[in-house]
């Protein structure tokens, strides 16, 4: 069972929700395009997708006026910390600065923490163990924020929400791998320089097509190939701002893992408070991000167009000469 | 006047009259003696095994006895001093144009010999007759490589060696040269090489032993400068050579197709004995350093890296222990008398049982240390860094019990001299300096940072995480209040059609 036939009421927000005209409303099947039409298409008109600040305003409220999210962000990090100790983590502990990051930069946090406990050859293997507590815990999460940006109560339908959204976080951080790894092969090919873009490129583009899918899970029930199509095309809706949303995330996420001189620099295993704020502010702005993605999605579900049929092959015109 | 006289005596053209001079005594009365520079630190880390241990020395803390600077030289004037020997009470370095003296009493520099300039890597001193030889060597081929943003070429200033008369006419990238502590003077003509040496040299039972980068490893007799034998590995050669036990361990370092290998050969004949391929896909392997009849060394890939024990006799492995870390392949492990010390690139210092590869205890001192080579001082290891910093850990605790203060300045080597630790260092204080015990120095007790103090831990989480959520949940209370519900119809929702949609889930009864 699902609700994806669930709509809700047109309406006009002082939030900086934009309200689409009406002709753009409905789940109207896109036109199927070519790959070259899909990069470079033009990205003009609008939607009800809120503004980056309205979104930031949203999502700050929603983790921050839910203590189970907030407390339950920062128990998460206390325990991966502790778990992370357990199998021999020696630091820095300013790594978990992404512990909770969306994928692929939550991912690249598992490969730095899974290549240093279990070296290059063992971290491939304990990846996929990391992964799938990472998509549980982001499913849990995204089936908690859904409920609450739906003003639904927290509860046992909530369990049963994130369990519907396992599979396509799952894929999603798997998929985060994939990004990651495909970088790190054609980075070096391509030089210093252009790697390091490759490795940018990636992060952003994982973030931008792959972050709604959870959340469409999770709020539609929908199949996970259907959840992850439909990802891609709400990531692409003209004028939606989400590449810019996606850049800004991952270009903030880079620079305070690179920052020179932060607190928990170091090897330890007994991080400063000024490390622990660091590290679990760093974790619940993640928070945020997840939340901003969800309370995006939300706001233009109704727009986001079906996938298109697929091309009837031509029939086969045979001329004899 | 003697540093000047040397200097004359030393310059190219001299050096053949004078070599043809001080052979003849040498040839004709001396035999290797024993016992002059016993004990000392004779050679890079110790002596020909590599261990990096003086069984003796000044305790911790310590305080700066002297100081003797010495410019930078070579191509660009960015080379310093290699690491120092000590014969008697003269501590020896070689620096990119000459191997100079220093008194390990006042600091004084005693002499400087000229060499043909090459890379700054440790000369050996051994007994020779009634004296002291002090074996190195010199040239550099077409030069070092540049240094980055430099337009200096790689040629400037560097003049080739000179094949020794009768050896040929053409220069050569770099010889084996020796001469008399004591007087300074050639002992015999230099020794041709293949290459470029960075080895340095190491001295056992009247031989000398060293490798060029091109894997040539040969073997000097001390006595006449006679080429014993030469071997030809066919691979890159940069890490110092060991010996022990008449058996010379050479560690040849990877490429893309070929592993790094460790090659065991009879230090008499030169005749390969073993080798030792890493069984993971590994680059590089660092220096060696043997004792207890093993031989231990780190083999560092892109896969993994890890510190291994061989057995002398076969080359057998005899534990491996797997370190996620980077290590400087210049420095060996410090090999106690049950313990393995490897220190890796961020100062993260691991000590391992020597029989067995566990570990014992690690303490991370949080700084680099590259080019900058611990050695095991009586019972303190030694750890020196690229800041100037010097640390003095308790080798059977692994705390922390002194430290020097970091000044910017690279403290490269130590070498121990009785009471005093001579280090050479770089930068601003670029020379050698001297270290004697300070009866008045501050000991602690400080355990390293990687041990796990659990109620200082769960309090820094307490005093973060509790202020950050009550701040963060007061502001979630004013913005919910202030914004409202994100959807506010959303328990007012209609279908198309204009019905009220009810969620089947939240018409389901989810117990079973």
């Amino acid at each position: 069972m699902t609700n994806k036939n669930r709509r809700s009421k047109p309406r006009d927000r002082d939030d900086g929700h934009r309200s689409a005209p009406p002709a753009s409303r409905g789940a109207e099947p896109a036109p199927r395009r070519g790959l070259l039409d899909s990069l470079f298409s033009p990205r003009v008109g609008s939607t009800s997708m809120p503004s980056i600040r309205a979104s930031a305003a949203r999502g700050l409220a929603v983790v921050a006026g839910t203590p189970v999210i907030a407390v339950g962000a920062v128990a998460v990090v206390v325990l991966e910390w502790f778990a992370a100790l357990a199998l021999g983590y020696e630091g820095p502990f300013a790594l978990f600065v992404n512990a909770m990051g969306l994928a692929p930069i939550g991912t690249s946090f598992d490969a730095t923490l899974s290549t240093a406990l279990f070296g290059l050859q063992g971290g491939f293997f304990a990846i996929l163990g990391f992964v799938a507590f990472r998509a549980m815990v982001q499913a849990l999460l995204v089936a908690a924020i859904v409920e609450v940006v739906r003003s639904a109560p927290l509860g046992r339908w909530t369990l049963i929400r994130a369990l519907r959204t396992l599979p396509a976080a799952l894929a999603v951080n798997i998929a985060g791998i994939g990004l990651l790894t495909l970088a790190s092969l054609l980075g070096p090919l391509l030089g210093p320089a252009f790697g390091l873009l490759i490795q940018m490129a990636a992060l952003v583009g994982g973030v931008y097509v792959l972050s709604f899918a959870p959340v469409i899970a999770a709020d539609e029930g929908r199949r996970l190939s259907d959840a992850m199509g439909r990802s891609v095309r709400a990531a692409r809706m003209p004028g939606a701002g989400n590449l810019t949303l996606a850049a800004i995330y991952v270009v903030a996420s880079i620079a305070i893992l690179v920052v020179p001189g932060k607190p928990g620099s170091d090897l330890g295993v007994n991080p400063t408070v000024a490390a622990w704020v660091m590290v679990l502010i760093a974790n619940l702005l993640h928070v945020v991000m997840q939340s901003m993605v969800v309370f995006r999605y939300l706001s233009v579900a109704d727009e986001v167009p079906d996938a298109a049929p697929r091309r009837q092959a031509a029939p086969r015109s045979r001329s004899r000469g | 006047m003697l540093t000047s006289l040397v200097r004359l005596v030393s310059s190219r053209r001299a050096r053949r009259t004078v070599a043809a001079a001080v052979c003849a005594p040498v040839l004709l009365g001396a035999g290797v003696a024993a016992g002059q520079v016993a004990g000392a630190w004779t050679e890079f880390q110790g002596g020909p095994s590599k261990t990096g241990v003086a069984t003796d020395g000044p305790v911790p803390g310590y305080r700066r006895a002297w100081s003797t600077p010495f410019d930078p030289g070579g191509p660009g004037d960015r080379f310093g001093l290699s690491a120092p020997v000590i014969a008697g009470d003269v501590a020896v370095a070689v620096g990119p144009d000459a191997v100079i003296g220093v008194d390990l009493g006042s600091g004084e520099q005693t002499f400087a010999v000229d060499r043909a300039v090459g890379p700054s890597v440790p000369a050996a001193v051994a007994p020779l007759g009634d004296g002291t030889a002090v074996v190195y060597t010199e040239g550099w081929g077409e030069g070092p490589p540049p240094a980055p943003g430099s337009e200096v070429s790689p040629t400037a200033s560097v003049s080739p060696a000179t094949i020794a008369d009768g050896a040929g006419d053409g220069p050569v990238d770099s010889d084996l040269a020796a001469f008399d502590l004591g007087s300074q003077e050639r002992l015999w003509p230099p020794v041709p090489l293949d290459g470029v040496s960075r080895t340095g040299v190491t001295v056992d039972e009247g031989s000398a032993f060293v490798g060029v980068n091109g894997g040539s490893v040969i073997s000097v007799d001390l006595a006449d400068g006679s080429v014993e034998w030469r071997r030809e590995l066919d691979a890159m050669l940069v890490t110092p050579i060991t010996v022990i036990d008449a058996t010379v361990l050479v560690g040849l370092q990877g490429d893309g197709d070929t592993q790094p290998v460790v090659v065991a050969l009879e230090a008499g004949t030169g005749e390969e004995r073993w080798r030792h391929e890493p069984s993971a896909r590994s680059s590089v392997v660092s220096a060696i350093s043997a004792d207890q009849g093993s031989a231990f060394a780190i083999f560092a890939g892109l896969s993994e890296t890890s510190v291994v024990a061989l057995d002398l006799a076969d080359g057998t492995q005899r534990w491996s222990r797997r370190v996620n870390a980077t290590f400087d392949v210049i420095a060996p492990p410090v090999v106690g008398a049950e313990t393995v010390f490897v220190t890796d690139l961020i100062g993260h210092t691991r000590a391992l049982d020597a029989g067995t590869g566990q570990q014992r205890w690690d303490f991370a001192q949080n700084a680099p240390v590259f080019r900058s080579v611990p050695v095991l001082v009586g019972a303190h290891l030694l750890v020196p860094t690229l800041e100037g910093e010097l640390a003095a850990i308790d080798a059977e605790t692994g705390e922390l019990v002194w430290r020097l203060q970091a000044d910017g300045a690279p403290i490269r080597s130590i070498a121990a001299a009785g009471d005093v630790l001579v280090t050479v260092r770089g930068a601003d204080r670029s020379g050698l300096e001297g270290f004697e015990h300070d009866p008045g120095a501050a000991l602690v007790r400080e355990a390293s940072p990687t041990t796990l103090a659990a109620g200082r831990m769960v309090g820094a989480i307490a005093i973060a995480a509790i202020p950050l959520l009550v701040v963060v949940l007061l502001l979630g209370r004013m913005l919910v209040t202030r914004m409202g519900p994100a959807f506010p119809g959303d328990d007012e929702q209609v279908s198309e059609d204009g019905e009220q949609v009810v969620d089947p889930w939240e018409a389901e009864d989810p117990t079973p």
